[in-house]
């Protein structure tokens, strides 16, 4: 196998895992493997550790340590936070809102709350991808019982007004929910001041392990249980803790809590660098999403007449790693729907490319891929006049 | 720069396996691709044909024999394309009473279109995939000529007939002088985690081997269009009931339901009349039959020399001449009578070892 140096430019699909929690993963395998649900010592030293994951997961979005509930990640967090409050709500009434640019996660679980009878209005975006204040006002009627709108969109990383979204559920006496998946650790997340009523957050965006992320839930609210079997998280979920994952998730937000503003300087540097010079330098990109309110180090550039698809493979055998659409696909690239939710063509969908920059990345870096992309970008449209899909 | 670059066709079988190592041992810098070209979960059937090219299973296999090979690998969805070139055509066939060869179809409609459209799109000089192989530049007439390979039993030339010299150019057939067993034994020593799978025979789209089935299936109104009717004998008496004329193919002998104290044979699918005719096994043989969609892989004159003419991809083959008819179809007269000549199924013209051309049979 030949050996080249890769250069990681997906953040905004997983990040590298951190030495630091990599180590305290590895203490806790070696020194702490025991049953925190356990009475003796074993168990104890490893509740201790679960605990304080919590305290500095929770410190993170300025929660209380006791309104953070472990999962196995996002995607457990949401089809929670959706399923549990609906069927907990559902003498109350069956209707629900979320926006058309959701993650699957949000949205599969809404698809099999209908089939369940819920009624579900998708919201559109504008088309920076962005849901208006207005539009959610008029969705609301008086059989509502949950609100659930993203914090940021994973593929053109727009950031959404959720303290206005909450303000109109409150209003209304409906709960709200947020997918801060992509938010939480890149930007300075406050449940309190946001004042929402469940968040679902991850551990592998933030440097931490997979099979992780947490739901955070406002005392008071009940959230009907997903999974039984154990006194586990308060008895909200039933499983003995992933004792390893949740340490590395605890570390890897202390972590980002000291980190998270030096980070969010460089990365948004790097972003606007390695956007300018494709701009000068390769010539026919503009940045789907919003200009400037975006997850730092985010981008997602649609290229003139370029195959996307093809651009992103040809980038990986060179060595660098971007994305096309969305990553959870299966490897078989489809068209995304956000992009398409957004306003753009098949073409100009199929023409996209999502940078994402990390802690790792450096100017060098934006230099290669540049280089890179602008060889494959002329090429590509020199060649392929017509992007070739049915 | 560096090395040439290969778009390689993997299937997650143990041949395209095996081609993609030899590449690479050649010093080929190689790409593997897998096409999707249809939703699993919608063929039906009982499905636990692993080895089934395309089914999730083999895309899986091709992924992982990819990273232990250390290539790049990619999925391609092309299912709606290759259901409007394939999959329609193969039931619309059906239809007619004719018996289709999905396979031939999808090589020269719709793989190497797209092999050579992702060649493009990665600035690779060829693709390769792992058919039973090989061709040979002839110096003279400058063409490239598709040889069958050397493996008689595992030849594949049969397939490819409806290949253009601009694919053949661009193709490599590592295969080509390898016999099976070599092909296997090379994975093995190469640990190969596709070493032993088996051979798949059935169609890709069909992974449980049940034609009959999957038209039942996807044909809209199957049961309007298609009914029980009469078994006709040669001269036309009525010997039985059949279960719908798709259900049959030329030469079929099983499954009729009749008993005459003599086998009798399918010779003749009717769909006007809904019905089907048998026959003994002097009323399979025909001389002489016609063809549609001919190709010519190499510049043919119109034929005064006799070529060898397979009518089945296990056909000996049988000495012919063809000629083209004034509406551009091509006519095959046999020397000797062949069996059952089958309306659907490709005829591929050889001369010895060299395959000439091939079209479909009316």
């Amino acid at each position: 196998m030949k050996s080249i140096k890769r250069i990681y430019l997906d953040h905004s699909a997983t990040t590298p895992v951190d030495t630091e929690v990599i180590k305290a993963m590895n203490d806790a395998m070696e020194n702490s493997w025991g049953n925190p649900s356990s009475i003796h010592a074993d168990g104890r030293t490893a509740k201790f550790l679960i605990e304080e994951a919590r305290e500095r997961v929770a410190n993170l979005m300025n929660a209380e340590p006791g309104e953070i509930h472990f999962t196995s990640g996002g995607t457990e967090a949401d089809n929670w936070a959706l399923r549990g409050i609906a069927h907990s709500l559902k003498e109350k009434g069956n209707h629900i809102i979320t926006a058309e640019t959701e993650h699957p996660a949000v949205l599969d679980s809404c698809k099999e709350l209908e089939k369940e009878g819920f009624d579900i209005s998708y919201l559109f975006t504008d088309d920076k991808g962005g849901v208006h204040p207005h539009d959610l006002e008029t969705e609301v009627r008086s059989e509502t019982i949950l609100i659930s709108i993203m914090h940021s969109n994973n593929e053109v990383g727009t950031i959404n007004l959720v303290h206005k979204y909450v303000e109109i559920a409150h209003e209304a006496g409906v709960l709200f929910h947020s997918d801060m998946v992509q938010s939480f650790g890149k930007l300075p997340i406050d449940v309190k001041q946001l004042d929402v009523d469940l968040a679902s957050v991850s551990s592998h965006k933030i440097y931490g392990p997979k099979g992780v992320g947490a739901l955070y839930i406002r005392p008071g609210v009940e959230v009907e249980q997903l999974l039984f079997g154990g006194h586990q998280e308060r008895n909200r979920r039933g499983g003995t803790e992933n004792v390893p994952g949740i340490v590395g998730f605890g570390k890897a937000a202390e972590l980002r809590a000291s980190r998270l503003e030096e980070d969010s300087i460089k990365l948004k540097n790097l972003a606007s660098s390695f956007y300018n010079r494709l701009s000068e330098e390769v010539g026919g990109v503009t940045i789907n999403g919003h200009p400037t309110r975006r997850i730092p180090g985010h981008l997602s550039i649609l290229f003139d007449g370029v195959d996307g698809e093809a651009l992103l493979m040809n980038l990986d055998t060179m060595g660098i790693s971007a994305s096309a659409g969305a990553a959870c696909s299966s490897g078989a690239v489809k068209i995304s729907s956000v992009l398409k939710a957004i306003g753009l063509s098949e073409n100009e969908a199929l023409g996209t490319l999502r940078v994402s920059f990390g802690r790792g990345n450096n100017e060098e870096d934006v230099d290669v891929a540049v280089a890179a992309i602008k060889e494959q970008v002329a090429r590509l449209r020199k060649s392929a006049p017509e992007v070739v899909n049915s | 720069m560096s090395a040439k670059k290969v778009i390689m066709a993997m299937s997650g079988g143990v041949d395209s396996s095996v081609a993609a190592l030899m590449l690479i041992e050649q010093g080929y810098d190689v790409i593997g691709m897998t096409m999707k070209n249809w939703e699993f979960e919608e063929s039906g059937g009982n499905l636990s044909a692993e080895s089934s090219c395309c089914s999730l299973g083999s895309i899986e296999n091709a992924r992982m024999v990819s990273a232990q090979l250390g290539i790049p690998h990619y999925v391609f969805d092309i299912s709606d394309f290759f259901r409007e070139n394939v999959i329609d055509n193969f039931t619309e066939e059906y239809l007619k009473g004719n018996t289709p060869n999905p396979c031939v179809r999808c090589n020269y409609l719709v793989r190497w279109d797209t092999l050579l459209e992702k060649a493009d799109s990665f600035d690779a000089e060829f693709v390769s995939t792992g058919h039973y192989v090989r061709t040979r530049k002839n110096s003279q007439t400058g063409e490239t000529e598709l040889l069958k390979g050397v493996d008689s039993d595992k030849d594949q030339s049969y397939v490819l007939w409806g290949l253009s010299q601009n694919d053949l150019k661009k193709t490599i057939f590592p295969l080509g002088q390898l016999t099976k067993d070599k092909v296997r034994e090379k994975a093995e020593a190469a640990g190969l985690r596709t070493a032993k799978i088996p051979e798949s025979f059935e169609i890709c789209f069909i992974p449980d081997n049940d034609y009959r089935r999957y038209i039942r299936e996807n044909v809209e109104e199957f049961d309007t269009l298609v009914s029980e009717g009469e078994i006709l004998d040669r001269d036309g008496s009525v010997l039985g009931i059949h279960k719908g004329y798709v259900n049959y193919t030329i030469g079929q002998r099983k499954g009729l339901g009749i008993s005459l104290g003599e086998p009798v044979y399918v010779t003749e699918i009717d769909p006007k009349n809904n019905t089907i005719r048998v026959g003994d096994k002097d009323d399979l043989l025909s001389t002489e039959f016609s063809l549609k969609d001919v190709n010519f892989i190499s510049e043919f004159e119109e034929a005064r020399f006799p070529v060898t003419v397979k009518i089945r991809y296990h056909h000996e083959g049988e000495e012919a001449i063809i000629s083209r008819n004034s509406d551009g179809t091509w006519n095959v007269i046999f020397e000797h009578p062949v069996e059952a000549v089958t309306p659907g199924q490709s005829a591929v013209f050889y001369d010895s070892d060299r395959l000439i051309g091939g079209g479909t049979i009316l």
